[in-house]
Formats: structure tokens, C-alpha cells, sequence
């Protein structure tokens, strides 16, 4: 023990074991306990391997050939990683099946409208309802959360068929055109949104809003200027979830959109999936183009979601 | 050409809602100071008002009618009034209970199932470093980025179908078949006992979970106003740096701009 000439081990005995409880002793206080950290880090890292699991077969299969799809399951190549080929042709082929220069951009003209919008009303309506005072204010309130509960599916023949009389009466064809997603979009984010920013607006300091109407701010001043601004978090929480769900929509693109000239992503996506004769790798590629904005939002914008909507109130 | 008439349409979204702003807004200041500060609320409230009413309030009423009435094959001939005759007939078929039954079992099953696995989530990786907490929160949450059609895909390669003889490409017959020995089964047209139901749920669960913690996130605000009434909570934390300086500077910037007063004082 002597022989060895570190200065960790030429230390006393008993200084070791000091600085070994102390160590210890820092650790507790700072994070309670050591062992259930090791636990809990393996209850997740289980819980997130079952969460990762189905897209990591997504994964794989879009790498294979399609006479190793058809053979074998995706698993099979953790047993035998090169025993079939590898290949990024299927990316190819399910780009130009989607048509993605042209499904991408339609689904930029759906998706950036049906977010800005929806917030922007909302954002408008939730001011009202939170610092205006007129006759009805909370049964409109009631209203518009009480529609919460009506479904998108309940809705799609009489919009269709209003925007079908509007075809007639003023000669536009609304069906098939962006708008169309925009205003059903737009419609069904209300109750939540207006909710959502309600909340967020009534923990901002009243105080302030009192004192820059002392000082002549009209609202319109004061919801553009001070709401606006201290509301950021939560509009842009929504507005990101809004993104989300509009990008990732299929059944509002596939009834009031449809397949002509302004498909989005997710219809490229479907119109894929019924050609799967010539291979399920061609559809798991073309699964994962179609996931790459959405990631890139998620991972891009998390900070301001999960943070949005837990920050604490303006101090 | 795409990219011109998406940006053109993307455009002209953004220009009409700040359009209708700007008229809102004009409306307004013509009026006179009595009527400004009554009709002020509903100016605010209109864009959402008529949104609502046209596509969400009015077919939702107009379904409500319509379930008391019989619509005619005949074209150009008006709907009938029966009554409650078709909730009679659907609440009498077999087939349509079945699915009610379906229907019940998902509102019980999917949202408690979520919200279980959310709060677990929150509560576990609150305990955990904050690197482990984002990675394993970002894992468990990317399904939320995932759309219904691309879910669907991914899912297949788990639930699907091969007749015996071929070779089992899909998961759970893979395991099914290696385990027991037996023909591999078509799990999602296997109704005893509502499992294809069961199964699909887990599609829902797994989609959602990231959904549940934060609307948890979200909905504990206006509970978390009030820290008063909650000893022992020491208010929220203000990880949000960015957005209160933000909001500060914005306030600070207004105040001088909007009001004769602030300059003196």
C-alpha cells in the first residue's frame, strides 16, 4: 500500500473515510437519497424504451429491402445485422411517391394559418373575457367552453354543405382550397385556446393594465402592447400544440382539402399507404418524411411549450 | 410553383386576420366615447362569435334536428319529422350498443390510462437530474409529433396479420407463434372480450400520454395562483427568464410610448 506513490493513497486511514462521509453526506442533501435515483432512472429508461419502441421498428424497416421485410421481422436485425442489405432507396421512392415538393408546401399553407389565426382570435377573445366587464360575460364564457365537446366529426356535413351553398350562391369554391382546412381548424381550436389564454391572462398583474388605462391606453393599446407581449409563453405553448395537431391532421385535410392539386403531407401519406403492394419499407420511409418537420418543432420548440406553460406569473 | 402559391395563400391568411383587426379596430375609434366602452367587449369578442356560431354552434344544432328527422331519397323533397324514432331504432340494434359499449370503455380506459402514465412520468423524472428528465420526458413525448396515419404504420408491424406458413413479419404474432407454437392470430379482428379494442387502445395511450402531463401542466394554473392557500408550496418557479424579461422590456417600452404621463414621472 505504501508503495504506490499517489498522494489519494498516502493519506490516512481515517481521513479516507472522512472525506468518504462526507462525500456521501453532501450527496444526500442535495438529491435526498442515491438509491431510488438509480430505481427511478430505471423505471423511465424502461417506460421510454416500450415509448420508443414501435418507431424504432418503423425505423428499421425503412432501411430494409423489401425481400427482407417480406422475410423477416424488423427485430431480426439485432440478431443479424448484415446478413441482408441495407438500403436508402426506399427514402427515394417514398419522397417521389409523396410528392413532397409539392405535399410539403401545401401543408406550409395549411398549417401557418390555421395556427397564426386561431391565436390570434383567441388571443383577442380570452383579453375580453379576462378584463372587460359587460352584461353575460361568464354564460358566453360557458358557451364557448361548453362547445368543447362537440366533435370535429359532427361537424363535417353541415360545414360541407354550407361551403357547398356558398359554392352555389357566390360562385367560390371554398372545398379543395386551404381556406376551407383554415376556417375548420381555426373554429375547433377556439374553446381550448380561449380557455387555455383565459387562464394565462388572469395571472397577469391587474395592477398594470389599471395603470396604463390611468394613462390613456385605449384597449387595443394595451392588448397589443402589454398583453400580448406578457402572454408569450402561453400563446406560444398553443401555438406550437396548434401546429402539432393541424400538421399532423389527416381527417380534416382528407374531407375539405382532398387529394387534387393542394394534398397535404398527411394525404401523400395515405395515398402511399394503398399502394403498400410494392413494399411496407416504401410506407415506413415515407412515415418518417412526413415526421421530420413535426420532430424538428417538438425538439426545436420544447423549451417553449413545457416551459410556456409552467412559468410562473410576471413578479 | 408550389412553394409561390403556398407563400402567396400563407400570406394572404396572415393578411386578412390582420385585417380584420385593423377594421375592428377602425370601428371602434369612429364611435362615440359612450358607445365605445359598450360596444368594446363584443368588438374584441366578434371574430371568435362568428366563427363559432356559423361552424361550430350551428352544426352542432342543426345534427340535433336533424337526428328527429327522416331524410327523404327523393331529391329536392324536405326532411320529415319522426320523432325519436331513430334513436329508437339504433338504441334497439345490437350492433350499435356494441359499439356504444366500445365507445365507453375507450373514455374509461384511454384518459385514466394517460393521465396515470403522465402523472408517473412527472413525478418519477421530477426526482432525476435535470439532463435524465428532459431526455427521458422527450422520449416518452415524442408521439405527440407524430401524426394519426404515421401511427397507424408504425403499429401495423406490431398487430398485424400473416397467415400461417408465411413467415410471421409482425411482432406480436412473431411472439405469439415463437411461445406458444400455435397458428399466429388476427389480433385485430379478435373481439372476445373487446381485445382489438384493447389493443388499439394502447395505440391512443401511447400517442396521448405526452398530451396528459402537459394539460396537467396547464390546467393546475389557476389552482396554482393562489399559493396562499396552499402551504408548503413555494410558488412557481421562474424558469421562464426569457419570456418575463421579455414581457418587462415590452411593458416598459409601452409605458413611454403610449402614455404622456410616464416621461414626467
Amino acid at each position: 500500500m505504501t508503495l504506490i506513490p499517489t498522494p489519494v493513497v498516502d493519506e490516512t486511514k481515517g481521513r479516507t473515510t472522512v472525506d468518504v462521509h462526507r462525500k456521501k453526506r453532501r450527496l444526500n442533501a442535495a438529491g435526498e437519497a442515491q438509491k431510488p435515483h438509480i430505481i427511478t432512472t430505471l423505471i423511465m429508461g424502461a417506460i421510454a424504451l416500450i415509448w420508443l419502441f414501435p418507431l424504432l421498428g418503423l425505423l428499421i424497416t425503412s432501411f430494409r429491402t423489401k425481400a427482407g421485410v417480406d422475410a423477416t421481422g424488423w427485430w431480426t436485425v439485432f440478431v443479424d445485422p448484415f446478413g441482408q442489405g441495407w438500403t436508402g432507396q426506399n427514402f427515394v421512392d417514398a419522397w417521389a411517391a409523396l410528392d413532397v415538393g409539392t405535399t410539403f408546401w401545401n401543408s406550409v399553407a395549411v398549417t401557418v394559418p390555421a395556427t397564426v389565426l386561431p391565436v390570434m382570435i383567441a388571443a383577442m377573445a380570452a383579453y375580453a373575457f379576462t378584463f372587460f366587464q359587460f352584461r353575460g360575460k361568464e354564460i358566453y364564457f360557458g358557451i364557448v367552453l361548453g362547445l368543447m365537446v362537440v366533435p370535429v366529426q359532427l361537424a363535417i356535413i353541415p360545414v360541407l354543405q354550407l361551403f357547398v351553398r356558398f359554392g352555389e350562391i357566390t360562385g367560390i369554391q371554398i372545398i379543395g382550397q386551404y381556406p376551407a382546412a383554415w376556417i375548420v381548424h381555426a373554429t375547433f381550436a377556439m374553446p381550448l385556446a380561449i380557455y387555455m389564454l383565459r387562464n394565462y391572462m388572469q395571472t397577469l398583474p391587474n395592477s398594470l393594465i389599471e395603470a396604463a388605462k390611468i394613462d390613456g391606453a385605449s384597449h387595443f393599446q394595451i392588448f397589443w402592447k402589454l398583453v400580448v407581449p406578457m402572454s408569450v409563453p402561453a400563446l406560444a405553448s398553443f401555438a406550437i400544440f396548434q401546429f402539432l395537431w393541424v400538421w399532423n391532421d389527416f381527417l380534416v385535410a382528407y374531407i375539405f382539402i382532398q387529394s387534387g392539386d393542394n394534398a397535404v403531407m398527411t394525404q401523400g401519406l395515405y395515398t402511399l399507404l394503398g399502394q403498400y403492394g410494392q413494399g411496407w419499407q416504401r410506407v415506413a420511409a415515407g412515415s418518417f418524411i412526413t415526421l421530420v418537420v413535426p420532430l424538428l418543432i417538438f425538439f426545436g420548440l420544447q423549451r417553449f411549450f413545457v416551459r410556456g406553460l409552467t412559468a410562473g406569473s410576471v413578479k | 410553383m408550389p412553394i409561390f402559391s403556398a407563400l402567396i395563400s400563407v400570406v394572404l391568411g396572415l393578411g386578412i386576420s390582420l385585417l380584420i383587426f385593423w377594421s375592428l379596430n377602425w370601428l371602434v375609434e369612429q364611435s362615440n366615447n359612450k358607445w365605445k366602452s359598450r360596444l368594446l367587449p363584443y368588438v374584441f369578442l366578434a371574430p371568435v362569435f362568428v366563427l363559432v356560431a356559423i361552424f361550430l354552434l350551428y352544426p352542432a344544432l342543426r345534427t340535433i334536428v336533424q337526428s328527429f328527422t327522416q331524410t327523404s331519397l327523393r331529391r329536392g323533397e324536405g326532411d320529415t319529422f319522426v320523432g325519436f324514432q331513430n334513436y329508437q331504432e339504433l338504441l334497439t340494434d345490437p350492433g350499435f350498443l356494441g359499439v356504444l359499449l366500445n365507445n365507453l370503455l375507450w373514455v374509461l380506459v384511454v384518459p385514466a390510462a394517460t393521465v396515470v402514465i403522465g402523472l408517473a412520468v412527472a413525478i418519477l423524472t421530477d426526482k432525476l437530474g435535470k439532463r435524465r428528465e428532459t431526455t427521458f420526458k422527450a422520449m416518452i413525448f415524442v408521439p405527440m409529433a407524430i401524426s394519426g396515419v404515421a401511427a397507424a404504420v408504425t403499429w401495423r408491424f406490431i398487430y398485424f396479420y400473416a397467415p400461417p406458413g408465411n413467415p410471421q413479419i409482425y411482432l406480436l404474432n412473431s411472439i405469439w407463434t415463437g411461445l406458444t407454437n400455435q397458428d399466429p392470430v388476427p389480433w385485430l379482428t379478435l373481439d372476445a372480450g373487446r381485445l382489438n379494442s384493447f389493443l388499439i387502445m394502447c395505440i391512443a395511450i401511447w400517442l396521448y400520454a405526452g398530451f396528459a402531463w402537459c394539460f396537467s401542466q396547464l390546467l393546475s394554473r389557476p389552482f396554482l395562483k393562489k399559493p396562499s392557500k396552499q402551504p408548503g408550496w413555494t410558488g412557481p418557479a421562474n424558469d421562464a427568464p426569457f419570456s418575463s424579461s421579455l414581457s418587462r422590456r415590452f411593458a416598459a417600452r409601452s409605458w413611454r410610448s403610449s402614455s404622456p404621463l410616464s416621461s414626467s414621472s
